[in-house]
């Protein structure tokens, strides 16, 4: 996604490394996704269209 | 001595033959010696197109990135747009996803579905999405 659109960065976060961020975010188990600081969370690995679905209950549109 | 192990190089030199357009590795940290900056350094050597910077931390805010998420590698695609970013070391499981991330990135490899580009290319504000992950 990062790849195809300039408004997305994509980052890889090791959770183990920065005890803040996942504590900030209260993770829990991995892979967790996080959008935009905490205005959409995603756990496990889940579809394409469910990220897309998140994203926009996120950010709107 | 080397962090990368002679296999592991030779294989990581096997797949950055399908490197197509040059991508630059941006390493940002606090500077002084590390494995990090070695392990980069040896990575930017097994191809022609691949390149590496290292980045003070001070120059942190420059990539849009905050002090507390040092160390952040940085993938930087032929249009100068960072695509892909490692915060911490990119060990384990995700040290695969970098090497291919490189790969993709160069040969603008896009395998989502029309309508998610559809919804990307309505997108009018960023988004920023962070995966955590653990190195295992």
């Amino acid at each position: 996604m990062a790849m195809y659109s300039p408004h997305v960065i994509a980052e890889m976060v090791d959770a183990n490394e920065f005890w803040d961020l996942t504590r900030k975010h209260n993770v829990r188990g991995v892979p967790k996704t996080v959008i935009n600081d905490g205005k959409g969370y995603l756990e496990g690995a889940v579809p394409e269209e469910h990220l897309v679905r998140a994203m926009k209950n996120a950010v709107g549109a | 001595m080397a962090i990368l192990p002679a296999n592991v190089k030779q294989q990581v030199e096997e797949m950055f033959s399908e490197i197509q357009a040059p991508v630059k590795m941006i390493l940002v940290d606090e500077g002084g010696s590390s494995e990090l900056d070695q392990l980069m350094t040896e990575l930017g050597a097994l191809s022609d197109k691949l390149s590496y910077e290292r980045v003070p931390a001070t120059g942190a805010t420059g990539y849009g990135l905050a002090e507390e998420v040092l160390p952040s590698i940085l993938l930087e695609g032929p249009d100068g747009i960072s695509r892909a970013r490692f915060t911490g070391a990119p060990a384990g499981h995700e040290f695969g996803v970098l090497i291919q991330d490189i790969i993709d990135i160069s040969q603008g490899s896009i395998t989502l579905s029309d309508a998610t580009k559809q919804y990307l290319s309505s997108l009018t504000e960023d988004i920023h999405l962070q995966v955590f992950t653990t190195p295992t």
